[in-house]
């Protein structure tokens, strides 16, 4: 039978890239003794896949994946088994079983949730003067953090947003409009949702710079802390609940 | 709980695979400072991924964690992105544990695996910012213990280390930290510390002894100093042995790494020693007498660690594995236990009997892994010479039998520039490369072979080492070597079946170095100093290994009063092309490593009159191991 994982990947192992993170699963099922279906060939491996890559550098609190597993087994016995062997790096949030003949989470993806923590880019606009209104409290809103929401209202308003991509084959450009569904500016941080899967895919830091560019606040990729808070299929149901029992 | 990091984000996420040194993984052993008494950094000088193979070090780990006073964290080497960062910022080396500065440790121990890793250990102590000397180190420096194989010669390293731990690490650390302790608690100095751990067996102190030379460069004497109050260190170090080695911390719950190491997998240790006795073989020496852990006891661990680790893959690890007594009820347990729960079976390169190839076809497949046989040399004389037991019959036999298997890759490691070796020893390997592909197609119809036989043969060049009998061999210069090589080439080129045999060969510049470091005296210490502060580390990367810093270095050295000052590569001469007189002063004299050297005089006379030696099975020939009272001696 098949079942979706979801999990979080907390700050003490978000510096894992992707082949780790999937060799550290590997051998989470095998130390918590889930029997697990197998490949065929010479050299069987664990059936399982992730409805898509974090990056490194990126913790999450909605991550993916599936897994072929021997029929007959608790699946509430293995999320707190997978609980008992994954370290305090990982949460296993739940376990469940998907519907025969439904799409691996991979396929499903269609949208995920970001929020990106400005803080520190802000931070040493503001470090010397803090604004206080009349009364001399701080201000609900902050000099730069009107210019982030007027940045976000600016870009929002284009047509096109195109922005030069890299990939093997070389650059070319890319309109990431359609591909933001949602973007807003809150208590230093950037709250987006955006298109996701392997073919319509928009990187939170691609559009966090984008936004950035709009401004007159210096960006750098490294002073920015991002998490992804959920992924979504079709009418942006949970891919937690996407097809699942 | 949130983990505090000793590099920020910024820095973190502009080097190569930031995970190597941000720790917490699973099986690491997190302490409070203000809990423990004493605070060790194990260090294995060289990349993450190269020190988290490393059983010696998970094995000393777990040991000394297991005690609550003790705290044991990690060091490895930082790659060179991180490593330039660290020194523009100012930033010192840390444990990977508490992430915090070596510096402030009350002992940093460094294994030294290999020769190669020397200049690493100086860029260890550079980053961790501790004096390079340990002469300059003040009270508050970390106790700086060196330990592994290379410490059977530690001269070369006299100058940076504050004691060496000569033998197997599971026997008197705890009495070597006890010592510390009460040491402390009288507010005794660093200088009274390293005089009561002199006293401790196995324990070596390279700042208690004198050495003075003769005018030819060999030593004169090598004496402990005498102390204010008469009494001085011990003449000789006694290397020091695990007697039962079923009842030895085992690292049952070892670290596993988030970032894939080199070996990615479970390790068994099955056994430590070797009977065989391969005359140019140092592993075999220095760990003698060989001692089995009992089949019970790695029935128990396999199943322990596997279940522990979740590891796809068992590895076991021994010298020459198909000696262990119990070897197939060993194989027939591992292959029955595992099969079903899709864990592999992963073997070290074993004699190739029917056995063996029964083994290898159970836990492998056989028409993607290879044969191995290490014959070391081309002709039976030479093979006589290094007292290499096995013969050609041996190889054509386990050839005929895997090629009527299935399998058709065999590689083949032989030495070049061995003691005694003549154009024929090299044209033997290339002829034996040719027999074993003629046998192929002899052995296989047309109809059932996959493709051409696949042969690969290695060649390392041959360095002698310290605690074997031809530790007092001369080497060649890289220039010989590789007309050597490329003679052995053209041989092979004008071979029938040269297409299906691939020839690749050591650096040659390489081996000269690891020559020089590995039986040097004090005084090399001043080239591996130079080299590094010139710019080299990570030589045992083929492509950062520099031999131009190397052989500036040895110039400065060559060009003292010590050496010729008219001639620079005086220094190699001396220490690398030079064949040593029996009866001089070695470097590594003072160590007591149980093998006596009037046996490895015994066992160069034969090596030189083409004598075998039995093996330790066969029958004791008296090495001096014996006075251990462990292991394969107590069967005699």
């Amino acid at each position: 039978m098949r079942i979706r994982i979801k999990f979080a990947k907390k700050e003490s192992v978000k510096y894992l890239g992707h082949l780790d993170i999937m060799r550290f699963f590997q051998r989470c099922f095998n130390r918590a003794e889930v029997r697990m279906e197998y490949s065929a060939g010479y050299n069987p491996h664990q059936k399982m896949s992730f409805a898509q890559p974090l990056g490194v550098g990126i913790v999450s609190e909605g991550e993916y994946l599936d897994a072929e597993i021997a029929e007959g087994q608790d699946l509430d016995a293995i999320c707190k088994r997978l609980n008992n062997v994954c370290g305090e790096g990982f949460e296993v949030v739940s376990v469940r079983a998907v519907k025969e003949g439904a799409q691996k989470a991979m396929a499903a993806l269609r949208f995920a949730s970001y929020r990106v923590d400005i803080r520190e880019l802000l931070s040493d606009e503001s470090a010397d003067e803090k604004t206080v209104d009349e009364d001399g409290n701080p201000e609900t809103l902050l000099p730069f953090e009107k210019e982030i929401s007027r940045a976000i209202n600016d870009l929002l308003i284009e047509e096109t947003i195109p922005v030069l991509k890299r990939t093997k084959s070389g650059e070319h450009e890319v309109d990431i409009r359609p591909q933001i569904i949602h973007v807003h500016y809150e208590g230093g941080e950037i709250f987006m949702t955006v298109t996701a899967g392997s073919n319509n895919n928009l990187k939170p830091d691609t559009l966090t710079e984008q936004i950035f560019s709009k401004t007159t606040i210096e960006y750098h990729r490294e002073s920015i802390k991002i998490k992804r808070e959920e992924l979504y299929a079709e009418k942006f149901v949970p891919l937690e609940d996407y097809q699942t029992v | 709980m949130e983990r505090h990091y000793a590099l920020p984000e910024r820095i973190l996420m502009n080097v190569e695979k930031p995970a190597r040194y941000t720790g917490g993984e699973i099986g690491s052993v997190m302490k409070k400072k203000e809990e423990v008494s004493v605070r060790f950094a194990m260090c294995f000088p060289d990349l993450y991924e190269i020190g988290m193979s490393h059983l010696g070090i998970q094995i000393l780990y777990s040991m000394l964690n297991e005690k609550e006073d003790i705290w044991c964290e990690r060091v490895y080497s930082p790659w060179s992105d991180l490593e330039q960062i660290m020194k523009e910022e100012g930033i010192p080396l840390f444990a990977l544990e508490s992430q915090e500065p070596v510096k402030d440790f009350d002992f940093l121990g460094i294994t030294l695996q290999y020769e190669m890793a020397y200049t690493n250990v100086l860029q260890i102590l550079d980053l961790s910012m501790i004096p390079l000397h340990a002469e300059d180190r003040g009270g508050d420096c970390p106790i700086v213990i060196g330990g592994g194989p290379c410490v059977y010669n530690p001269e070369p390293l006299a100058d940076f280390f504050d004691l060496f731990y000569i033998g197997e690490g599971e026997t008197v650390y705890f009495r070597l930290l006890d010592v510390y302790k009460q040491n402390r608690k009288e507010g005794g100095s660093r200088a009274d510390f390293l005089r009561k751990a002199a006293e401790v067996e196995g324990i070596y102190v390279p700042s208690l002894y004198e050495v003075s030379y003769h005018e030819d460069g060999t030593i004169q004497s090598f004496e402990p100093k005498a102390f204010p109050d008469g009494g001085h260190a011990p003449q000789t170090v006694k290397k020091q042995v695990v007697n039962d080695l079923s009842s030895a911390p085992y690292p049952l719950k070892p670290v596993i790494p988030y970032v894939q190491a080199t070996q990615d997998r479970a390790v068994l240790e099955i056994q430590r020693g070797c009977i065989r006795g391969c005359r140019f073989c140092q592993a075999g020496m220095i760990y003698r007498p060989l001692r089995t852990r009992s089949l019970e006891t790695l029935k128990t661990y396999a199943k322990e660690i596997i279940k522990n680790t979740g590891y796809e893959e068992l590895s076991l690890t021994s010298l020459s594995t198909s000696d262990y007594p119990w070897f197939a009820e060993l194989m027939d347990y591992l292959v029955n236990e595992f099969h079903n729960k899709k864990v592999n079976i992963s073997l070290p390169s074993l004699r190739i009997d029917e056995f063996a190839l029964d083994v290898m076809s159970k836990v492998q497949d056989v028409r993607k892994s290879s044969l191995t046989f290490a014959p070391e040399a081309g002709t039976q004389r030479m093979r006589d010479v290094i007292n290499k037991g096995i013969t050609e019959a041996d190889i054509m036999n386990g050839s005929e039998m895997a090629f009527r298997g299935g399998w058709n890759k065999v590689k083949l490691y032989f030495m070049l520039g061995l003691p005694t070796e003549t154009e024929t020893d090299i044209l033997g390997i290339s002829d034996l490369s040719e027999k074993i592909a003629e046998l192929y197609y002899d052995t296989v119809p047309k109809e059932q072979r996959s493709g051409k036989v696949q042969i690969t043969v290695s060649t390392s060049f041959f360095i002698p080492k310290p605690f074997t009998p031809f530790q007092w061999e001369p080497m060649y210069t890289p220039e010989t070597y590789l007309d050597k090589a490329s003679f052995l080439n053209e041989s092979i080129k004008g071979q029938l079946n040269k297409k299906s045999i691939r020839y690749n060969w050591h650096d040659a510049k390489t081996s000269v170095i690891e020559g020089l470091l590995a039986r040097g005296d004090r005084r090399v210490g001043k080239i591996i100093e130079e080299a590094y502060l010139s710019g080299a580390t990570f030589d045992a990367w083929t492509d950062h290994f520099d031999y131009e810093k190397w052989i500036r270095a040895i110039d400065l050295l060559s060009k003292t009063e010590a050496f010729r000052p008219d001639k620079a590569g005086a220094a190699l001469d001396f220490y690398v092309y030079r064949r040593r007189d029996l009866e001089e002063i070695l470097p590594w004299d003072f160590i007591d490593a149980g093998v006596t050297k009037a046996f490895m005089k015994r066992e160069y006379q034969n090596a030189v009159e083409e004598t075998v030696t039995r093996n330790c099975k066969d029958g004791c020939s008296g090495c001096g191991a014996r006075v251990f009272g462990s292991g394969i001696c107590l069967e005699h």
